[in-house]
């Protein structure tokens, strides 16, 4: 199978705690690959590794064969990498439509040289605002575009940040706990989006979640991690049948 | 009596150069979010070129041999002799005026790179702190070393509209400050309300998550920084020449925090805003100073705008604290015309949105 996005060896410290312990992981393309763990296991921290928030001490990450390990996260994002957060990092003045717009690719009216020439920038805008609404109206949004992202309720600040993650076209997306918080309801459409999306846009999604009742039966391949080991990979059955998982969770 | 004509002209004077400061604020801290507590450093940055080189640059055409003359005691004379010498050749004094701004601009711009640059990658606060300390720097090296703008004696800047006869000149001078302040306002505006303005709001907002985005936030910081810095190098030339002197201690953080209360008290992040905040200080600042003769209080009467002020902060923080005019989306097109037609569209074609 090819994998686009591959940690080897990822060694990352804070003090004297190894969060992450040496890991390896292969994220299989256009798949679900998800990673599980108790809290404090290293998921997010291995995300944000990948991402370019930590410089990890040893170790490296390579993504469609280049070697991206420490770049800073625009860099990564060009790389056709964008990650969500746990807790929705959304420009919360900004509206709905605002939000989604600051995420594309390229606009050219960001450059300040045409950013006085309107001309420049007026076509792209218009299209960037036709593909924002109708990322929108796939996630039941659409109608609130004009709200600041801040009067959102919990749920649509979750699929907010899901959208605005879309328009920015990657090629993969790192989704940090998609569903925490969330309830159950929700949950499942979160996930089904993110099925539907798959088959449309042929993504590839490295989602860490610990609510694996939900999470488990969307995903394709699942890694296991605690205390900054890969404790168990495999399919979703694998992993959940593993004794040495149970025990991590149940703390034995 | 008080002379009505000169009093409207010192308020449009003033008022242009605190119009020019205060959206150069907003586009740092209404827009980008950047603390800069330095801007009176960037406001000399402006004055300090036109008091070092107007007089230095024009001495040797009005006939002085600037080796042979002590800059620092005769600056008063050189300076008039070089406004005589100007006065009769109103081209000259008007290249030099526009040349002395624009330098004051690119003087302000790069300092504001400059003294940025240790800290623009650091939270907000350490760059408050840094610009601010560089600041005060600046002027008391101003102050100490005599080269640069005759140390605590300052420096007389020649006037290039001596060609004008009386009240004409003020007017003019006014004028033309008031619309150079006018086309900063609209190219300023005209920023704001295009992508890069909505970046701007967006690292503002969410530092990481615009970086998620791909945005280079350091350096998208820097050119905020750029902009607002050269505006207000730009104003601190304008004044100089409007005031006639440059002293370094005319450059106190005091400078800062008076376009701080404006942009606070007009709304941040939103540039009409700034220009009301800046036109109500000026306003009752100008009349306080002309008031201030003919009332009598228990105090010092120089405090009066300094109560005043804080007062009016203190109200408008508490009842409106978004400023008198709050911050709106930067509406970069016309959003709901391009979002109706779309929804148009999708009705008219049996597909729906999906096709």
């Amino acid at each position: 199978m090819d994998a686009p996005l591959k940690t080897r060896d990822l060694v990352k410290t804070f003090g004297g705690i190894r969060a992450l312990d040496g890991v390896s992981i292969d994220v299989y393309n256009e798949k679900i690959t998800l990673i599980i763990g108790p809290n404090g296991s290293g998921k997010t921290t291995l995300i944000n590794v990948i991402t370019g928030f930590y410089h990890p001490e040893r170790g490296e990450v390579k993504f469609n064969g280049s070697n991206i390990t420490g770049l800073p996260p625009f860099k990564i994002f060009e790389k056709g990498i964008v990650r969500t957060f746990q807790i929705p990092h959304l420009f919360k003045s900004l509206t709905v439509l605002e939000n989604m717009l600051v995420a594309s690719r390229n606009n050219p009216g960001e450059k300040l040289r045409k950013a006085l020439f309107k001309n420049s920038w007026r076509r792209a805008e218009e299209h960037l605002v036709e593909k924002a609404l109708r990322i929108l109206e796939l996630l039941n949004l659409d109608h609130l575009w004009d709200k600041p992202a801040c009067t959102l309720s919990g749920g649509q600040m979750k699929l907010l940040e899901i959208g605005r993650a879309l328009m920015a076209d990657p090629l993969m997306v790192l989704m940090d706990e998609p569903i925490a918080g969330v309830n159950p309801r929700l949950a499942n459409e979160i996930f089904e989006h993110l099925l539907s999306l798959r088959k449309e846009l042929n993504l590839t999604f490295l989602i860490v979640e610990h609510r694996l009742d939900i999470a488990l039966p969307y995903a394709d391949y699942v890694y296991a991690m605690d205390r900054g080991k890969i404790i168990s990979k495999g399919s979703p059955s694998e992993v959940l049948e593993d004794k040495i998982v149970a025990r991590a969770y149940l703390g034995g | 009596m008080i002379d009505i004509i000169r009093l409207l002209v010192d308020i449009i004077a003033f008022y242009a150069i605190y119009l020019l400061l205060s959206i150069s604020l907003n586009v740092e801290y209404g827009y980008a979010g950047i603390p800069n507590f330095g801007k009176a450093l960037f406001f000399a940055a402006g004055g300090f070129v036109v008091g070092s080189l107007t007089s230095r640059l024009l001495a040797p055409l009005a006939g002085i041999d600037l080796h042979q003359v002590n800059f620092k005691i005769y600056n008063v004379l050189i300076a008039t002799k070089v406004s005589q010498y100007l006065s009769g050749n109103i081209l000259l004094a008007l290249t030099a005026f526009i040349a002395m701004i624009i330098l004051g601009a690119i003087m302000g711009g790069l300092l504001g790179v400059v003294a940025s640059y240790p800290a623009i990658r650091l939270r907000e606060d350490y760059l408050a702190i840094t610009l601010l300390a560089a600041g005060e720097l600046a002027r008391i090296i101003a102050r100490n070393y005599d080269p640069l703008i005759c140390g605590t004696l300052g420096v007389s800047v020649p006037d290039p509209f001596a060609w004008l006869p009386g009240i004409q000149r003020s007017i003019v001078q006014a004028g033309i400050m008031m619309s150079i302040a006018v086309m900063v306002w609209l190219l300023v505006e005209r920023i704001a309300r295009s992508p890069f303005g909505r970046l701007l709001r967006a690292i503002r907002e969410d530092e990481r998550a615009a970086e998620v985005y791909g945005k280079n936030v350091a350096s998208i910081r820097m050119r905020a920084l750029l902009i607002g810095s050269s505006i207000a190098g730009l104003a601190g030339a304008i004044y100089a020449f409007y005031v006639g002197s440059v002293h370094a201690d005319d450059y106190t953080p005091i400078r800062t925090f008076i376009v701080w209360v404006m942009v606070v008290l007009g709304g941040a992040g939103n540039n009409a805003g700034a220009a009301l905040g800046s036109l109500v200080y000026v306003l009752s600042d100008r009349i306080i100073m002309q008031v201030k003769y003919y009332i009598t209080v228990p105090f010092d009467i120089n405090y009066l705008s300094y109560m005043a002020f804080g007062t009016l902060l203190i109200l408008v923080l508490m009842y409106r604290p978004k400023g008198i005019l709050p911050e709106k989306p930067s509406l970069t097109i016309d959003f709901s015309k391009v979002i109706s037609r779309l929804r148009e569209e999708a009705e008219a074609s049996p597909e729906g949105s999906g096709g």
